[in-house]
């Protein structure tokens, strides 16, 4: 199929980028313009799937360093365009999509470790650094960030602290915003703000904390310094189940009360647990569980192989009939499960892997020993991958990641269950919880005939899930951040505040040059 | 202040919460700043508010700044006024806005431990409210009986025991504030988001500079179980500070690490029996049994492996009883003719420390003055100093030679790649370190104040935000 673009950015603007970032650096070709035209927000994947989107980047740039990166960001005003900061396009919001053209302003070629520095703990990164890559030179030398999101593999230090990532381990690490010392920024003026490395300070408000989080409209990310932590000594491992929610959600609060800080602390409620398959027989089952239900992948290849079209009904059918496929719940007899790591000394893992299997056996959880835990770390980043699968028949899959209080958690957990599961297939998991909340993280699934209809579907079940979030008082995204998807709830989540943050878009971005229409700005 | 003004004022308040006697005003023209206890010694001219007035809501708070903001009248906040900093030294003409009766804890969430309390409670009112359902906040600073939640969050405050429980920061889940027009904001209330920017942080150590805290949502912890305590002395200085990077390593987080030179030893266990001298670490651990046992014993291995010989736990426990005692030893030092004593705080990641320390003493030091530093808190990456400079000069000289000796201060400090202040806050000869420190991060600050309070009634003066310095 022939690609049929909007006008690219014109020759004389190309040749002042390439003036600055080499004639090699600078891109107007249909194939960039088209894989830059979108993240891994839901709706973008199927209008791209089905040759729909509308807006392309007039020009993508990819800078070798800060000094070129300000040249270009300086360049800006005078070629009239929007810039676009982008790390890998992972971000799930549409938070890079350039709704108004402009340039996309890749910094991945910002790639450097700067400095690890054995007293202090820290690390000190360009943004456009890889996390797997990050993690890979920590270990090298003996570190951990303790950052694990999913997406560890395709996206970047800067995308990171731009939309306030969590990793797997947050329990133990926290999220990227607990980490950070502080920052190198390129305002959209083309300063550099850089805050001083201290462990701490009084000297007015922390601009480090409003730039983190701005998602491309306060500017970009060039380098960060963060605290690391010595590569753990040792790891234990044990799984429970409970018979519900409750129950297994009270145990991991106590376990927080009480001090107890488990790497990782994972509960799937009932559908996930049985998708998941944590009990089951093969090696590969977790990662599999939309596989397990849309591919059924067992006997699916069979089927596949002899009667496609039959497969592909099968298929369609359970994700398009929600009610059906939620009644699966009556056959999870498993109970939820609660997988727990420790990491760290030793000494203190010992403790507190005792600790908190007294804890769990108190509250009712039946053990199950390491191996499922095993298994989900082993596994762990594979299930985004094979997502992707999903789509293949018309089906479609987002995630929706709220938090809030202990005390009003199951509220939460029951309030979007009750919104969401009348119209798609829904399963949680709550990973990532601290002593004062937790967050749910719910995947549903749903399909439609084409990208419209999609689209329609999509925005219909995030409108009735933020307004039971916001209903009980729930933050609406824990991690995955704003970006374009979310843009309409940011009222509901900071009312007036959003003053505060036109104030602070005015001081720093008053022509709204940096990442237009995002953030509800 | 015109009788217009004040029947205006009394609308708002009633006529018994506005004063204007000048007995009033000038106990509110003072706070505990160093350089001005000095000064009044020697001269009566002082800038004096036109009245204090003392809201009890929110409302009568956004009213107070719709109206300043319409009139252009300065307000300053105060929460305890024990500011070391100036930090609520009015100009003339402001109205003072004291917190202190807005004052109850209006949620206690024990099953999340999130309390969320009014924002003049005294810190000791709230820790005893919090210690009736098993909680703490474990907030402690010096002057914990007299400042305010207010004052914690508008310098960022950091307690005793902020190794274990972080600085007031790290506590605040979410807060509600007055902006300078009278608006009325908050943020949510959950554990993490990602939401865009983290807008506690905008009022977080605004010091009054952009709107009125009126209440925020702390995260609290179990009241300890157990306490253990520890002390070490080290012969050489840098020994104790490699102990405790190392056991920040570790991943052990006492609740507190107190490591004094032989000058501040003197000073912190004068009123013991056999009391120790030398460098000496103090450690306290705390929580579950088990544990505080537990690190305390990796600590010990930590330590004895550094150089140092044990010592009894009573110079921890001395400590730990005597903690408050510090902001009542200033007054006598304070009432004498030629007397001076300050308290500079800096911090600096461990590679920078030992060098930092080390030079802060060449700088300070002078005739007929004693120059004593502690380490107050630690984490992986580095800790911070307080020092205390106390000395005699002639009757006169006494602000001279505190200006000369902050001057020396913020200059190695600098060089020495410390932060201008840790915990107390940005007085007005602290700007151009600050400035210095923030580069560009200084500017936006600036401009942000500007936008959010364009009539300039916030504070006027604080971190030299005005329009026209
Ligand atoms: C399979 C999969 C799994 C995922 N799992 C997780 C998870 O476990 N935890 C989690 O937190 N997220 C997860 N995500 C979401 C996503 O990875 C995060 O939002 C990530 O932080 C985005 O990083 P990125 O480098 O790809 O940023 P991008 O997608 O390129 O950009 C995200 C936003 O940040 C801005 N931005 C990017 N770089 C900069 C910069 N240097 N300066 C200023 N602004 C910048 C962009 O303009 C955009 O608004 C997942 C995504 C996928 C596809
Ligand atoms: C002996 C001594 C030792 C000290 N040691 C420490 C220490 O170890 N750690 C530490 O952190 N501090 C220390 N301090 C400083 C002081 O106690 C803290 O800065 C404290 O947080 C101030 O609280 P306050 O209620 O007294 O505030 P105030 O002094 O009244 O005000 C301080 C600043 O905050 C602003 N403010 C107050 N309330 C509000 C509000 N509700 N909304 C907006 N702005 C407001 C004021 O306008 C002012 O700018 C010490 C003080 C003394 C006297």
């Amino acid at each position: 199929m022939a690609l049929s673009l909007p006008a690219p950015a014109a020759r004389e603007v190309v040749d002042q980028l390439a003036a600055i970032v080499g004639p090699e650096q600078v891109s107007v070709a249909p194939i960039d313009r088209l894989t830059y035209a979108r993240d891994m927000y839901t709706v973008a994947i199927i209008k791209h799937a089905e040759g729909k989107l509308e807006h392309f980047p007039h020009v993508i740039v990819w800078p070798a360093n800060e000094d070129e990166l300000i040249r270009v960001v300086k360049l800006a005003p005078d070629l009239g365009l929007p810039v676009i900061p982008f790390g890998a396009g992972s971000g799930v919001c549409g938070g890079t999509l350039p709704i108004h053209g402009g340039i996309m302003l890749d910094v991945k070629r910002l790639g450097r470790i700067v400095e690890i520095n054995d007293d202090d703990l820290t690390v000190t990164a360009q943004a456009g650094i890889n996390g797997q890559v990050l993690e890979m030179e920590l270990n090298r030398h003996g570190y951990t960030l303790g950052h694990f999101p999913s997406s560890i593999h395709c996206s970047t230090l800067g995308g990171w602290v731009a939309a306030r990532s969590a990793g797997q381990l947050s329990s133990k690490y926290g999220k990227i915003e607990d980490m950070l010392i502080a920052l190198r920024w390129v305002c959209p003026d083309g300063r550099v703000y850089s805050s001083p490395i201290v462990p701490g300070r009084s000297t007015g408000p922390d601009f480090d904390q409003i730039l983190t989080g701005s998602e491309g409209t306060l500017g970009v990310c060039t380098e960060a310094t963060l605290r690391i932590c010595p590569y753990p000594a040792d790891r234990r491992f044990v799984a429970f189940t409970f018979p519900d929610v409750p129950t297994a959600t009270e145990a991991m609060r106590m376990m927080l009360r009480n001090d107890l800080r488990p790497a990782a602390m994972r509960l799937y409620d009932a559908l996930d647990t049985m998708l998941v398959g944590t009990s089951g027989s093969t090696e590969h089952t977790q990662g599999k569980s939309l596989g397990d239900l849309l591919q059924i992948e067992q006997i699916g290849n069979r089927v596949r192989t002899l009667a496609p079209d039959l497969f592909r009904k099968a298929q369609r059918f359970v994700a398009g009939n929600a009610q059906i496929a939620n009644q699966l719940e009556l056959l999870a007899k498993e109970g939820c499960m609660l997988i727990l790591m420790f990491e760290g000394e030793r000494e203190l893992t010992d403790y507190e892997f005792e600790a908190a299997v007294m804890i769990c056996e108190r509250l009712g959880g039946t053990n199950k020993g390491p191996k499922p835990a095993i298994r989900w770390f082993e596994n762990r980043h594979h299930v985004s991958y094979k997502m992707s699968k999903v789509y293949y028949n018309g089906a479609f899959v987002d995630t929706i990641e709220v938090a809030t209080t202990w005390t009003r958690l199951i509220d939460l957990y029951d309030a979007v269950c009750a919104a969401l599961k009348p119209h798609a297939f829904l399963m949680a998991h709550f990973s990532h919880a601290y002593p004062d909340g937790c967050s749910i993280y719910f995947t549903f699934v749903t399909s439609a005939a084409d990208a419209d209809e999609a689209a329609t579907k999509h925005a219909f079940i995030w409108s009735l899930a933020m307004k039971a979030a916001g209903g009980v008082g729930a933050t609406l995204s824990h991690h995955h951040g704003i970006g374009l998807s979310k843009a309409q709830y940011m009222r509901d989540e900071h009312g007036d505040m959003m003053r505060v943050y036109r104030d602070i878009k005015t001081v720093m971005d008053d022509a709204h040059r940096f990442n237009p229409g995002k953030m509800g700005l | 202040m015109t009788a217009a003004r004040r029947r205006e004022l009394e609308e708002i308040f009633g006529a018994d919460r506005v004063e204007d006697t000048p007995i009033t005003r000038r106990l509110y023209s003072q706070d505990l700043t160093a350089l001005s206890l000095v000064d009044r010694r020697h001269s009566a001219d002082e800038a004096l508010p036109d009245a204090v007035v003392w809201p009890e809501t929110v409302h009568e708070v956004s009213r107070l700044l719709r109206w300043a903001s319409e009139g252009k009248v300065p307000v300053v906040t105060y929460g305890g006024g024990t500011s070391l900093r100036a930090a609520t030294m009015p100009s003339t003409g402001a109205i003072v806005c004291d917190m202190k009766r807005m004052k109850r804890v209006t949620r206690m969430d024990e099953n999340s431990m999130i309390v969320t309390a009014e924002a003049g409670i005294l810190g000791e009112a709230l820790q005893h409210e919090l210690r009736l359902v098993g909680l703490t906040l474990g907030h402690f600073p010096p002057a914990f009986y007299g400042s305010t939640l207010g004052g914690f969050l508008a310098t960022r405050s950091a307690g005793s025991l902020s190794t274990r429980y972080g600085p007031i920061e790290d506590m605040v889940i979410s807060l509600q504030a007055v902006l300078p027009d009278g608006s009325i904001v908050k943020t949510r209330t959950a554990p993490r988001s990602a939401t865009g920017p983290d807008f506690n942080h905008v009022f977080l150590g605004s010091q009054g500079t952009l709107g009125i805290i009126t209440r925020a949502s702390l995260r609290c912890r179990m009241a300890p179980a157990t306490r253990t305590f520890a002390a070490y002395k080290f012969a050489d200085w840098n020994d104790g500070v490699t102990a405790m990077r190392l056991m920040m390593r570790k991943g052990l987080l006492p609740a507190a690490v107190r490591y004094s030179d032989p000058p501040e030893t003197a000073r912190t266990f004068a009123r013991m029996e056999d009391e120790p001298d030398g460098n000496v670490l103090v450690l306290v651990f705390e929580g579950h049994d088990r544990r505080a046992l537990l690190e305390a014993s990796i600590a010990a291995e930590i330590a004895l492996s550094c150089h140092c010989t044990q010592l009894g736990e009573e110079a921890a426990r001395h400590w730990f009883d005597h903690r408050f005692a510090e902001a009542y030893r200033r007054s006598p030092v304070l009432a004498e003719d030629g007397a001076y004593m300050e308290v500079i705080d800096t911090a600096a990641t461990w590679s920078r420390l030992p060098t930092l320390i080390a030079s802060l003493r060449d700088a300070l030091a002078g005739e007929g003055r004693q120059v004593s530093l502690y380490v107050a808190n630690a984490s992986s990456v580095g800790a911070s100093v307080c020092l205390t400079v106390q000395g005699h000069t002639p009757a006169g000289e006494e602000g001279k030679t505190l200006q000369a000796i902050w001057t020396a201060a913020l200059s190695t400090i600098r060089q020495g790649g410390g932060t201008v202040s840790y915990r107390q806050g940005i007085g007005p000869w602290q700007i151009d370190a600050l400035k210095e420190e923030l580069g560009v991060g200084y500017d936006l600050l600036r401009d942000m104040k500007r936008q959010i309070d364009p009539n300039g009634i916030m504070n006027p003066g604080a971190f030299g935000f005005d329009r026209t310095s």
